[in-house]
């Protein structure tokens, strides 16, 4: 085997690492993400595992991959750009929230009090990546036949999509009418996940290991390996929202 | 002597009415859901009528400061009746954007956990400040307690200014939307505030007789006030023009040329600025004209306030984000669904209710005496 070649699954060091960072003060970690768009095969796994894993309803999406078209012909390219929430350190969303129910969390991570949200959609106006979406309700279920008895039927299939999502720690109930119905939502980094020792759902559904995930703060971890590489950048720095999502370009 | 009742227009209000109410239970049981809109273009038809009749109501604040601040006395009469108008569009304001909440019954969070950096929570406290100030003034008015009337319309002009103001900071923040974002927007809401708000005053004061020749004064305001918006629209045009910035550019030329671009040429551009600045110098004697001429602007603005809202949303904010995770709530298209046009045409039936009513009502804030109805 050549020595180049990785002798462990990225995803084996970054368990080691996130269980280093939950031994420590949260206050000490700081989440990160790196995302090599040179691995990235553009097979929306994440995006679909992330619906999957906090419930998205219709029209909710936390983490689209994008796909860019590059160069001009005949000399094109093509790549895949998957844009979960930047979890900006200078966050607009957060600024403009007009009751305090999004903010900036110890580790880093933006999050959501779906309790407090008062579903007005100035964040999501704010956030320059688009990376809020709005729950207007609604089930995927809603235009579906019934073929009853089998389990694609509309009405077993709800039973499935009544399952209301498991983020930050909560019960929020059937989904129906409560929250997270007529709030903005957003990528968490799956805090939920993380708090009991896993990494989030889009980190370990990446086919490509095109997702990097860890503290930022621990100088050993493989993110801050790779956001010290020349080819990270960030997407629109010059907004100065310091996003801790970063890219291999 | 009752003022008359136009009864047309009350028929056409209670169509109004029974629309808000069809929109009312919508949102009751949908939320927002009962919207078109999406989470690439999260604001559409409630933020435009909030918009446009919070401009309504800054009628009030312009004849407080022109007849207490610059000593127009002539004005006076049309105290209460600005003051009057200014509460009906607060209210009607006030239900278009309640509605297009997606939680509505939090509000109290406003109180509870506000976020002083949010200009959003600023445009809440001076709404109420408004409110309150204009309730209490209609107060003095109706009850003709002249000390009263004349501190409250002090008080109104920097609550006022400061709540208009707020209007175009709440988009000027925006900077990941260019058409939005910059120091000229808060500036050309104010004027687009006093502009709208003035010509329905001058309109409502033709319509119920309150003072022609106030109403033609008035006129002269409204004209040199559009064109002080006209000037500043160009500015905040071509400034967006010039910056050059794609996303920018692309929005101009959605507003422009786009699927909405008759709301802004012929609605706001062609009707709501040319035609009132070809109407209004020639109002002098001739109150009707002067009336007119303000209904126009106040149609026009309706499309100014769309162009305003919608076409800055048509640009993705990463360019390929439309098609990424395809859904109609994550289009970059809008057009409002039947709920959202019954809550428009509610809130501006309510209105009108209010403004056919108000004579009636109110007889005490629309002024002393109706004057006889001949034609001038
Ligand atoms: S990417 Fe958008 S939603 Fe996420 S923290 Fe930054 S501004 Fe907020
Ligand atoms: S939608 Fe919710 S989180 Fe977003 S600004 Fe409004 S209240 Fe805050």
């Amino acid at each position: 085997m050549s020595g180049s070649l990785p002798t462990e699954d990225p995803l084996v060091r970054m368990y080691r690492e996130l269980k280093r960072a939950s031994a420590k003060d949260k206050a000490q970690v700081k989440w990160a993400m790196v995302i090599d768009q040179a691995k990235c095969i553009g097979c929306h796994a994440c995006a679909v595992a992330c619906a999957s894993e906090n419930r998205l309803g219709p029209g909710v999406v936390y983490r689209p991959v994008i796909e860019q078209e590059t160069g001009t012909y005949p000399n094109v390219g093509r790549r895949f750009l998957p844009r979960p929430c930047m979890q900006c350190e200078n966050p607009p969303c957060v600024a403009v929230c007009p009751v305090t129910a999004t903010y900036k969390n110890a580790q880093g991570v933006t999050v959501m009090d779906y309790t407090r949200c008062i579903g007005c959609r100035y964040c999501i106006a704010a956030c320059p990546y688009g990376a809020r979406c709005a729950d207007f309700g609604g089930f995927y279920t809603s235009r579906t036949a019934e073929s009853p008895g089998q389990v694609q039927g509309r009405y077993a299939a709800r039973a499935y999509e009544k399952q209301n999502a498991p983020e930050y720690g909560r019960n929020w109930g059937e989904r129906g009418k409560g929250s997270p119905i007529g709030n903005a939502r957003k990528c968490h980094f799956c805090l939920h996940r993380l708090a009991v020792g896993q990494l989030p759902s889009c980190v370990t559904s990446c086919v490509g290991r095109a997702t990097i995930f860890g503290d930022r703060n621990d100088p050993a971890s493989l993110v801050s390996e790779l956001i010290g590489s020349p080819r990270a950048t960030t997407l629109k720095p010059e907004l100065g929202t310091r996003p801790a999502v970063f890219y291999l370009a | 002597m009752k003022a008359s009742v136009n009864k047309p227009l009350l028929y056409l209000s209670c169509i109004g009415l029974a629309a808000l109410a069809y929109g009312v239970v919508d949102v009751i049981i949908h939320r927002a859901g009962g919207t078109n809109l999406g989470s690439y273009v999260p604001w559409g038809m409630g933020v435009v009528m909030y918009l446009l009749f919070v401009g309504f109501s800054a009628g009030g604040l312009l004849v407080s400061a022109l007849t207490e601040l610059f000593g127009y006395r002539q004005l006076k009469p049309l105290g209460g009746l600005a003051t009057y108008a200014a509460l009906v569009a607060e209210v009607c304001a006030g239900i278009a954007i309640a509605s297009d909440l997606g939680r509505y019954e939090r509000m109290f969070n406003f109180v509870l956990s506000p976020s002083l950096t949010s200009p959003m929570f600023w445009m809440f406290v001076f709404f109420g400040g408004v409110l309150v100030v204009s309730l209490l003034k209609a107060l003095a008015f109706a009850r003709g307690d002249e000390g009263q009337a004349v501190l409250w319309s002090w008080v109104t002009i920097p609550v006022g200014l400061c709540f208009y103001f707020t209007n175009g900071f709440f988009f000027s923040v925006l900077t990941g939307h260019g058409l939005w974002s910059g120091p000229v927007v808060p500036l050309l809401f104010v004027a687009a505030a006093l502009v709208c708000g003035v010509a329905l005053v001058c309109s409502l004061a033709w319509w119920s007789r309150t003072d022609w020749d106030a109403a033609v004064l008035l006129s002269g305001v409204v004209l040199r006030l559009l064109v002080v918006f006209a000037i500043l629209e160009g500015v905040w045009l071509w400034i967006n023009w010039q910056g050059g910035r794609v996303e920018t550019t692309a929005a101009l030329a959605n507003l422009a040329a786009g699927p909405g671009a008759w709301a802004f040429w012929g609605l706001h551009v062609v009707a709501g600025v040319v035609l009132p600045l070809i109407l209004l110098p020639q109002c002098r004697n001739n109150p009707a004209l002067a009336a007119w001429a303000c209904l126009f602007i106040l149609a026009g603005f309706a499309g100014a306030r769309w162009a305003f809202v919608v076409p800055a949303q048509s640009v993705a904010m990463l360019p390929g984000l439309e098609t990424a995770w395809q859904h109609p709530r994550l289009l970059l298209t809008y057009l409002p669904s039947l709920a959202e046009w019954c809550m428009a045409a509610g809130v501006s039936g309510l209105a009108l209710f209010g403004f056919v009513m108000g004579p009636r009502l109110f007889p005490g804030l629309y002024g002393t005496t109706p004057q006889p109805s001949q034609a001038r």
